[in-house]
């Protein structure tokens, strides 16, 4: 009973139907990482003599990114934003996974408070405004990572986008015909005046594969979703998407890739020349206007920038110094390398 | 009485089911839940969703699907 794999006598722990392909644990960790060399290379996302920042939340993917990137010998460090969520200590405990993960590699974690940068954190900014959480947070997540990537010297800015994430939105975007948005999204946005190169080397996996590739490594990582996530419609779409691969096996890989092969370019030449950036009159970072949309939307929820507050968590060493970290992530998740997070 | 079903734990909730044997798939399909978005967890082994269950089994299901991003 079960697949066997396809390149040791080994019991799979999974069929990608997508590719045909049945692997052992022992055998996927080593795909997936090689995968996602392929992915970095083919799109010339990132050199090894490039300082790349990843960006953490505490979840399996950005969790998997950083520790898949250190795996392959690039020189990442890990950004966590302290959204202060309180609400059944959200982001404490996202943080905390963090931290962990920051220890177990040996990589600094960067730690910027919204509160402490803004004056107010997420859930007041949320109350105080008429946008939704969702779009808002993602607007002050964008910035900071930016922001941060630029002050710390970083060549490259790395999220845990994963192929789910990437079809459900091309799905909505074409839903509505987004064009704008439809010629911008790419696994790979090169740097310019301001901004730094971003990049999204998980594109091509798909949801299960990146929360298996945690589970087997032993990557702790926040189960539940963010309280103030009431973006019910990706789940939706992503729902969506998993039945049409059901029958159809291979369909979100081949709508994403497809897209940006065939597709993308054309939306791109459609949309008007580059405007001339200049620089906010508060923030000094690049913006098409004269304030730019983050320091518009602080200012319009009460809030004043004063700056990143940024905390360095050096990791600590193994053995005594992390026993608490350990009890209280045991508590938790079993960290123990090849056991499973969940046994 | 412990040894006669099948138990599946997701988000925190016990499921059981009396099926002498049931496959991976026949169960996600149970609990409606799709085989590409969830993972299948038995005395710390994944399975795939080939791999047949029985009674006295203890699985845990780990949904994949986040939200946000
Ligand atoms: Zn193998
Ligand atoms: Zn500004």
């Amino acid at each position: 009973m079960g697949y066997k794999c396809k390149l040791c006598p080994s019991k799979a722990v999974i069929y990608m139907r997508q590719h045909r392909l049945a692997l052992c644990s022992g055998c996927y960790v080593q795909w997936f990482a090689k995968q996602t060399q392929r992915s970095i290379s083919e799109m010339r996302m990132l050199r090894r003599d490039e300082r790349v920042l990843v960006a953490v939340s505490g979840g399996k993917d950005s969790l998997s990114l950083w520790y898949v990137l250190s795996e392959l010998g690039y020189d990442a460090e890990g950004l966590y934003i302290d959204l202060g969520i309180s609400d059944l200590g959200y982001s404490e405990r996202s943080k905390t996974y963090a931290m962990h993960l920051a220890d177990k590699l040996m990589r600094p974690l960067h730690i910027v408070s919204v509160s402490k940068s803004v004056g107010k954190a997420i859930p007041e900014l949320v109350r105080r405004s008429d946008r939704s959480p969702c779009s808002l947070c993602g607007l002050i997540k964008r910035y900071i990572m930016n922001r941060f990537a630029i002050e710390g010297g970083f060549d490259v800015l790395a999220t845990g986008h994963n192929l789910d994430d990437e079809a459900a939105t091309l799905l909505s975007n074409v839903l509505h015909w987004q064009v704008g948005y439809l010629a911008r999204q790419s696994p790979i946005l090169m740097e310019r005046d301001g901004f730094v190169r971003r990049i999204k080397p998980f594109y091509r996996f798909t949801e299960k594969e990146t929360a298996l590739y945690a589970l087997l490594n032993g990557i702790a990582y926040i189960e539940d979703e963010c309280p103030y996530s009431v973006d019910a419609t990706t789940i939706f779409l992503k729902g969506i998407l998993n039945q049409l691969e059901e029958r159809m096996p291979g369909t979100k890989l081949q709508f994403y890739n497809n897209f940006l092969a065939h597709a993308r370019e054309l939306f791109e030449r459609e949309q008007a020349p580059k405007v001339q950036l200049r620089q906010c009159s508060i923030c000094s970072m690049p913006t098409a206007e004269c304030v730019c949309a983050f320091c518009r939307a602080i200012e319009r929820v009460g809030g004043t920038f004063v700056g990143l507050n940024v905390v360095r968590y050096e990791p600590k060493q193994c053995g005594a110094s992390s026993q608490s970290t350990k009890a209280a992530m045991t508590a938790e998740g079993d960290d123990n390398g090849e056991q499973c997070r969940l046994a | 009485m412990g040894d006669n079903v099948l138990r599946a734990i997701f988000r925190g909730k016990v499921y059981e089911f009396e099926e002498e044997k049931m496959k991976v798939r026949e169960l996600l399909k149970r609990l409606n839940l799709s085989p590409e978005s969830t993972l299948v967890v038995r005395d710390n082994e994944v399975l795939t969703e080939d791999e047949l269950l029985k009674r006295g089994d203890e699985v845990r299901i780990i949904s994949a699907i986040s939200g946000g991003s």
